[in-house]
């Protein structure tokens, strides 16, 4: 593997956003493949992913992975989108109506562009309106809904049985501290997860098998 | 300002393993030892919170239905009184109908009223009626726009404390039976300000004339979230040294740690000060890139680990 992918991989494990975009640089400079930088960069997420998972490290050092990776991809996004790479899947996530919470939510959202995808973040206190109205207008492979309070689970089962009458059909994914497996299950959501980077696992999972 | 806080325990909460075994098995054995353990380690108030959370769905109904057996097997075994924990109003209703005033010290709490909460009127109205405290969310506001938003900036925080304190002294509710939690999020993921603005804003509740007399309280537990295990009990002491300083004067907190505020002059305060100060935004730089040398100074801590 050339030496400037070798050390984006490590910086963006490492979290060092500089060194992550001088490697960055240097590799494009180099005139190497975009998606050999993009996949340098997923494989160091993917590390960072596994880690946290492992309880090795914690949530600054996912933090300031993903910004690493943000300041990478600022270079790389203009050579990808020039070269038609575009990410395989595109996710349009949002904090439920009456909840404020967008930590948890963040963190998956940059889980998720770590593992390149298209995130289309819709923020917090989203409506079930404003969910089908990005569905519509980016037509995503998944939508990705998180509450952090009981008294919001209510909104998250209302907005994703209007999600469910969206034609052609749209996969929906929640979590979030109040949800339980079996509460995803009730709603008719298409799957839950209990962490960031299960969530990640699950948004491949259920994008692959659409194909 | 006396360096002692005030501890609701807050044990009995579905959060915790142990809370949530008695809540599936409707064990009031293991509420009383919850009560009971948390009032000998010297808790004040103690929160019953009933409600569903990741590892387990509870319906109103449910809550309902065991709170008459529940309360007085817990006013049983000690005299702090409760903090009722629960966004529902129906809750409320219910829960102070078996609560018998004459078996505890002080005044129980109706937690919480917000800027998201339904039926804040109805939340004021009982705790009026029966004379309890009550606890107001401040980390929550109106926006210019009429939408909700979180709280970003000191007057947000202020705004909001001064609106509901307005509203629950016309209820005759005085300041002394009110607590405002300024709200306090994660610092491992703090890339905002926030505990900064939560410390700023204690500091501007207890100048405000309007305000005196209000206690303030956070959810400590919060703070350490994602930090290594380790440093998490220490994080919450350091904190704590900070807060009191500020002049926050009761919390929420599980009183089998050690709860005390950590002395000004060891290390982790200092550091955490250090942590704190690079949060501060230099003329001219975005919230988010203090944000991320806070970041960077806090995973310091843990460096030299492994």
């Amino acid at each position: 593997m050339n030496e400037s992918l070798n050390q984006l991989t490590t910086a963006i494990k490492a979290g060092k956003r500089k060194d992550a975009r001088a490697a960055t640089a240097a590799a494009l400079e180099a005139g190497l493949p975009p998606q050999s930088v993009l996949d340098a960069l997923t494989e160091g997420m993917n590390d960072v992913g596994v880690r946290f998972k492992a309880n090795t490290i914690f949530v600054p050092e996912v933090l300031v992975a993903a910004r690493a990776m943000q300041k990478s991809m600022d270079l790389l996004e203009p050579v990808l989108i020039a070269s038609g790479i575009e990410p395989e899947f595109s996710i349009v996530i949002g904090t439920v109506e009456g909840d404020l919470h967008d930590i948890g939510k963040n963190l998956v959202m940059m889980m998720l562009k770590g593992a390149n995808f298209k995130v289309i973040d819709l923020g917090v206190n989203v409506s079930a309106e404003a969910f089908a109205n990005a569905v519509a207008e980016h037509k995503p492979d998944l939508v990705a809904l998180s509450a952090l309070l009981t008294t919001t689970m209510p909104a998250m089962e209302s907005i994703v049985c209007d999600l469910s009458r969206i034609e052609p059909p749209i996969k929906i994914i929640v979590g979030g501290a109040p949800i339980t497996p079996d509460f995803a299950d009730q709603i008719g959501a298409d799957g839950y997860s209990a962490d960031a980077a299960s969530a990640v696992e699950l948004a491949q999972k259920l994008c692959a098998n659409a194909q | 300002m006396e360096n002692k806080v005030t501890v609701i325990g807050e044990l009995m909460n579905n959060s915790y393993g142990r809370a949530r075994k008695a809540w599936k098995n409707r064990d009031v054995e293991g509420y009383k030892h919850l009560a009971q353990l948390q009032t000998e380690l010297g808790a004040s108030y103690l929160t019953l919170n009933t409600d569903g959370t990741q590892k387990l769905s509870v319906k109103l109904e449910e809550m309902l239905e065991f709170l008459p057996t529940l309360i007085p097997a817990i006013q049983e075994v000690t005299r702090a009184p409760i903090s009722f924990d629960n966004p529902h109003l129906d809750f409320h209703t219910e829960a102070v109908k078996h609560y018998d005033r004459s078996k505890c010290d002080g005044r129980p709490i109706l937690n919480s009223i917000s800027v998201s909460r339904q039926d804040v009127d109805g939340m004021i109205a009982i705790a009026a009626e029966h004379q309890m405290n009550i606890i107001v969310m401040a980390s929550e506001c109106f926006k210019a726009d009429g939408r909700i938003g979180a709280a970003e900036s000191v007057d947000d925080v202020v705004g909001v404390t001064r609106h509901y304190v307005g509203m629950l002294n016309e209820a005759g509710i005085e300041n002394d039976r009110i607590i405002v939690d300024p709200g306090l999020a994660p610092i491992a993921s703090d890339t905002q300000g926030i505990i900064n603005l939560c410390l700023d804003s204690i500091r501007a509740i207890r100048a405000d004339p309007a305000l005196e007399g209000v206690h303030i309280s956070v959810g400590l537990s919060n703070f350490s979230i994602g930090t290594p295990q380790h440093l998490r009990i220490p994080l919450e002491r350091a904190f704590l040294a900070l807060a009191t300083k500020a002049g926050m004067d009761w919390v929420l907190a599980n009183p089998e740690k050690n709860t005390e505020p950590m002395a000004p002059d060891e290390t982790l305060v200092q550091q955490l000060k250090t942590i704190l100060k690079e949060g501060r935004p230099l003329e001219g730089e975005s919230k988010e890139d203090a944000g991320f040398r806070q970041i960077d100074e806090l995973m310091e801590l843990w460096a030299d680990d492994e």
